[in-house]
């Protein structure tokens, strides 16, 4: 969705219509456009431009000024689809097709050397859709859903702060949350065992100051699993609120102020309302990653801490039980699928009621 | 190899990382799945692949120089990703496989008999026996080692003897067992007294059992140990007998113990690929590398025990009858290999699932 409008906005520059507004949203990174409807730039400046334009919001002003030349519909069409196409080929190659091979492989069944037969069955479905299945897939979900609460919690001031006082800093700020991804997320993460353990950087600290007697033990932890998810995920819901804040128009809040709503009826009754869709979009990209997340229980949990990830990597790496490992990250596909509707879903109608 | 350089930013001491990496890496590893990078054109070629650790720092540099042939060396930190590289056909020209990896190696035809190796006669009497006798046509036998209890005596007051002790309540929390269901599910059932190989499926069920039992009380199922050891993390952990070696040289409180119910002993074989491009240089490095005097060297940097008989003169003195090293004849005595249980494996395989995931 996001790339397809930076890429319509890039044919309206050829073109020389450009409306300030379109050089605006696509100066900002793709994934963020995604946030909402609000934020995609759709000049409806010619009939052609505006059927490949999907935009949410409908509304069409005619009020653009008219192409100086106007181009063969044709030809449009053809650079439209010559823009889309390295987007298309790169799908059908490196999603499709790993996805068709994936579902291929769901369905082939072992013999007793784990090596594949040519015989089909849906028996690999079954064993995924299996109570015993249950613990773990909660589980996954337990901390996924604490991970995304910690994040929006962290993450919605700091979206805040970013968004209204940054001023000039704003940017530099940005960077900063972005920061950690340059390094790898491994070694971030070894860094948090080394932080956590009980001799680590964080014990001893709290015993110097007094604060605790005895060493803490926080490594191998649920604690320490949701802690690793929660600073792995952050700046995922930092970057989609910060773009919902930063478009908030001030004299709203100016208004509600004038109206006579103190400070937290103007922020629940204005701000919160009109920054779901950023909410959302943080939810969904910290939800959905740390769902499926192995490394973090892998190198910080414990002996009760395995998630269904871990499991997917155990069926391909330990076992060499291929098609179940397929058949069990399909069905966790499946469930991040649905869990994504229903999150849009209430996107959408949290919209319409604001 | 893209787990490697990152490990040495990341453990202050990068030799405290343990023979069997941690699964997390080997899954990065798997990414990384590939053709092993082109040596130079023309001249002859050879690819390793082989566990971290698993070689003395100079083994490469000076079979370089006594030959042409060029090495690309590569590291894994698990069987698993070994055998799914081997399976996609990485490309690699000589490998190193544990023993129940190598049968299903076998099974598969993915390994190929080898010929030309020229110091069979001077393998340890293990390996002139059965089972060995006959694996010995697709493999050369290259280190072993076994699977006891490392501990750190600074936590745990009386020295530990059995595998009781793994299930210690007043160590909750401190204790781990190793990630691999031969090891675990084996020692549960050794300490249950029946045969640590067994396909019995009562037998397997008590096992299951004492193991859901142990694990209220277990800190991780993890190879990934040695660190946790040293930095007191960790108080008891079944344990790989070579890896307690550069746990101690790190922390002289660790030890470690063969316990008394029995043990494993494994053995890890050089291998070549059936669609291995380099044979004939591979078979070159082996007659190198298990020369008495270069096997001794390996052995003396990893603390692993060696298959050349004649290769214990140059071995370290503080390695021959040390539980660490060469175990003393007596202790041996009550060590056994993990025999291939055959279609046994997916029974054992489904426990293991369900202990570590479902519980």
């Amino acid at each position: 969705m996001g790339s397809k409008e930076d890429e319509i906005t890039i044919t309206n520059a050829k073109e020389g219509t450009m409306e300030p507004d379109g050089l605006e949203v696509s100066s900002k990174p793709a994934m963020l456009a995604a946030s909402g409807p609000q934020s995609s730039a759709c000049p409806s400046d010619s009939p052609g431009q505006e059927q490949s334009c999907q935009s949410g919001s409908g509304s069409t002003s005619k009020s653009a000024p008219t192409p100086i030349k106007p181009v063969k519909q044709l030809d449009k069409r053809l650079i439209g689809v010559l823009l889309v196409a390295p987007f298309v080929l790169y799908i059908c190659t490196f999603f499709l097709l790993p996805l068709i091979s994936v579902v291929s492989m769901s369905t082939h069944s072992i013999n007793d050397d784990y090596m594949l037969t040519n015989i089909r069955t849906l028996s690999n479905f079954r064993s995924v859709v299996n109570a015993e299945n249950l613990p773990v897939l909660l589980r996954s979900a337990k901390y996924a859903l604490c991970t995304t609460c910690l994040c929006l919690f962290l993450g919605y001031p700091l979206a805040w702060y970013i968004a209204r006082y940054g001023g000039r800093y704003k940017p530099v700020l940005l960077i900063l949350v972005m920061l950690p991804f340059w390094t790898s997320y491994l070694i971030r993460i070894f860094a948090w065992m080394t932080i956590l353990q009980t001799e680590g950087l964080l014990n001893t600290l709290l015993l110097n100051i007094g604060l605790i007697s005895q060493p803490l033990d926080m490594l191998n932890t649920p604690f320490s699993v949701i802690l690793g998810l929660t600073y792995g995920f952050l700046p995922f819901a930092i970057l989609p609120l910060y773009v919902s804040l930063e478009k908030l128009d001030d004299s709203l809040m100016e208004a509600a102020a004038d109206l006579g709503a103190p400070p937290w009826e103007a922020f629940t009754k204005v701000v919160l309302p009109l920054s779901l869709p950023g909410v959302i979009s943080a939810c969904l990209l910290t939800f959905v990653p740390a769902m499926g997340d192995f490394v973090t229980p892998e190198i910080l949990g414990g002996v009760d801490t395995m998630m269904i990830g871990n499991l997917i990597q155990q069926q391909y790496l330990g076992f060499f039980n291929w098609p179940l490992g397929s058949a069990l990250s399909l069905v966790l596909m499946g469930l991040m699928l649905c869990s994504i509707l229903v999150f849009l879903k209430m996107s959408n109608s949290m919209e319409s009621l604001a | 190899m893209s787990s490697k350089p990152s490990l040495k930013v990341l453990a202050p001491d990068a030799s405290l990382l343990s023979r069997r990496q941690f699964l997390g890496l080997s899954a990065l590893g798997l990414l990384s799945l590939g053709l092993p990078g082109c040596a130079s054109r023309g001249g002859r070629n050879l690819n390793i692949y082989n566990y971290s650790y698993y070689i003395a720092p100079d083994t490469i540099t000076n079979f370089r120089q006594k030959t042409d042939i060029s090495i690309v060396y590569d590291e894994f930190s698990s069987q698993d990703v070994l055998f799914a590289k081997l399976k996609l056909g990485a490309g690699y020209d000589l490998v190193v496989a544990s023993d129940y990896m190598l049968r299903r190696l076998i099974r598969q035809q993915i390994i190929a008999p080898i010929e030309g190796f020229e110091l069979y006669d001077d393998l340890i009497s293990i390996c002139k026996k059965e089972p060995w006798l006959s694996l010995c046509r697709y493999c050369v036998p290259y280190l072993w080692g076994t699977t006891g209890i490392g501990y750190n005596r600074k936590y745990v007051k009386a020295t530990p003897t059995s595998w009781n002790d793994l299930w210690d309540e007043d160590y909750a929390g401190r204790i781990t067992m190793l990630d691999e269901k031969r090891d675990s599910i084996g020692a549960a059932l050794i300490r249950l007294g029946y045969n640590g190989n067994s396909t019995d499926q009562h037998e397997l069920n008590e096992a299951r059992r004492e193991l859901l039992h142990q694990k209220r009380i277990l800190r991780q199922y993890t190879n990934d140990y040695i660190d946790g050891l040293v930095r007191g993390e960790i108080w008891l952990a079944q344990a790989w007998s070579g890896d307690i070696s550069r746990a101690k040289a790190a922390n002289p409180n660790i030890d470690y113990i063969l316990p008394k119910e029995g043990s494993f002993f494994f053995i890890d074989s050089w291998c070549i690929p059936s669609d291995a491009l380099h044979k004939k240089e591979a078979v070159e490095f082996l007659n190198f590398v298990m020369q008495p005097e270069n096997v001794a060297k390996v052995t003396n940097f990893t603390s692993y025990p060696n298959t050349i008989s004649s290769s214990r003169r140059y071995v370290n003195a503080a390695l021959i009858d040390n539980p660490l090293g060469y175990p003393p004849a007596d202790m041996m005595a009550r060590t056994f290999a993990q025999e291939d249980i055959g279609a046994n494996e997916k029974v054992w395989d489904r426990m293991w699932e369900d202990i570590k995931f479902k519980h």
